[in-house]
């Protein structure tokens, strides 16, 4: 069964404002109380009508909901992190090859044509989408909505200093800032780099520092 | 089309709300987005279409949504009295659900399909070389196109060609373009946006994805 199937044996009893993706933060509790809002009902009604009329099929959409939200995430992209951060030869195949040395690690699918881009004491990559928000999804899921944002979109490219000090991020004068806007099919995955004092730890515990944002570029890793 | 979508560089939007979204998609909306690209309601060039002032007012989901119903109405693949009933049966009764229909047997085959990871093909023509200086051609296109207003008319160098790709279709439901080469671009950031030294932005690199077709000597 779906995520979407238990959402909606819910209690109508408050609602919320549409389009207020916040507001939908909810959602997947278990036990939450929510009502569907004028967008969900919507968006319930497109898949009513395509289902009756023999366009889409219920099974399809579960499946591609659950690769959506399950399948793909940030936990993948952690894995990759951490593998080439333990095993020099993996980082290099990753960095001369990102969907060979991925599916190595079984991860890959659609939006993962990926180049890896490494940050090291010289160089921050951050990446952005300014035309709509293309986003490495096998690695990292579906993007954050601050990445969907207008003024990451708008600025990012522009001003990326100023954005990264929005997310705590400061990056010394010496470093080269390189942004990468991804207009093709190809998207861009960043390669942290690898906190002082993690050498006693292992892959497993080196993943769980990773976190999403230090692989788009917005946050550094830091040591436990 | 040279639309609102299109958001490098513009001013006013305000600061970024870091903390939205520890994940992008809850619940419907994900499944929103899976069936919006199965049933082939989804396209950039209908997102682009959406009118600038309703583009900025409504969320992602709302314009994922706004531009598949268009889409699946317009070609008459549902039909708007359908989605009104729907609408009223599923907004009067929280235990209602949209019907089921189920084809197992093309599960598997869908599944493989996502979890391939589609490659670009090798570029076995280029204009332009690694290292080659280019000029991102001047342009106003009707339909849906890759290239940024930003770097239009700025002088970059090839950094990488990352493959071939066709153009992509430039109205909805269209034909790809072009087959050629896609260069990786990389610009200083004084040929962008001029010296912002003294606004606290040191020099940086800005790197993007162009089409041969967009380039030209410099």
């Amino acid at each position: 069964m779906s995520d979407h199937d238990h959402d909606h044996h819910h209690d109508h009893e408050h609602q919320h404002g549409d389009g207020d993706e916040h507001g939908h933060r909810h959602y997947d509790t278990p036990g939450s109380r929510r009502a569907r809002s004028a967008l969900e009902v919507r968006a319930m009604a497109l898949e009513a009508a395509l289902v009756e009329k023999g366009v889409v099929k219920s099974d399809a959409i579960d499946a591609f909901t659950d690769a959506l939200e399950h399948r793909f995430g940030p936990h993948h992209g952690a894995r990759v992190v951490a593998r080439a951060w333990t095993d020099p030869d993996f980082k290099q195949r990753l960095l001369d090859d990102g969907n060979a040395a991925c599916a190595e690690l079984g991860v890959a699918g659609v939006e993962g044509n990926i180049r890896v881009v490494e940050n090291t004491d010289e160089v921050h990559n951050l990446v952005v989408c300014t035309l709509c928000s293309c986003y490495p999804w096998p690695l990292l899921g579906l993007p954050p909505i601050w990445y969907k944002s207008f003024p990451y979109r708008a600025r990012a490219v522009a001003e990326p200093r100023t954005v990264l000090s929005e997310f705590g991020v400061e990056v010394a004068d010496h470093v080269r800032v390189r942004v990468w806007d991804s207009s093709s099919e190809m998207r861009y995955f960043v390669l942290p780099a690898r906190p002082d004092g993690t050498d006693d730890l292992s892959e497993e515990e080196l993943a769980a520092l990773i976190d999403r944002n230090s692989m788009i570029g917005t946050a550094l890793v830091t040591a436990p | 089309m040279d639309g609102i979508h299109d958001m490098g560089g513009m001013a006013g939007f305000g600061t970024i709300d870091v903390s939205a979204g520890a994940s992008g998609y809850e619940g419907w909306e994900a499944r929103l987005q899976a069936t919006a690209l199965l049933s082939g309601g989804m396209s950039r060039p209908g997102i682009e279409a959406i009118p600038p002032a309703e583009y900025l007012a409504s969320g992602y989901a709302e314009k994922w949504l706004v531009c598949s119903e268009h889409r699946l109405l317009g070609d008459g693949v549902i039909e708007g009295k359908q989605l009104d009933r729907w609408c009223s049966e599923l907004a009067g009764d929280p235990n209602r659900l949209p019907p089921r229909d189920e084809d197992p047997d093309a599960v598997p085959g869908l599944v493989a399909m996502l979890t391939t990871t589609p490659s670009m093909a090798r570029a076995t023509e280029s204009r332009f070389a690694v290292g080659d200086r280019v000029r991102v051609c001047r342009m106003r296109p009707e339909g849906h196109h890759r290239c940024p207003r930003y770097v239009r008319g700025a002088v970059g160098v090839v950094e990488r060609i990352p493959g071939a790709e066709h153009q992509p279709p430039t109205e909805p439901g269209g034909d790809v373009g072009r087959f050629e080469a896609v260069y990786t671009v990389q610009f200083d950031s004084r040929e962008l946006w001029g010296d912002q030294r003294g606004e606290g932005e040191p020099v940086f690199d800005l790197l993007v994805d162009l089409w041969e077709s967009y380039l030209e000597d410099p």
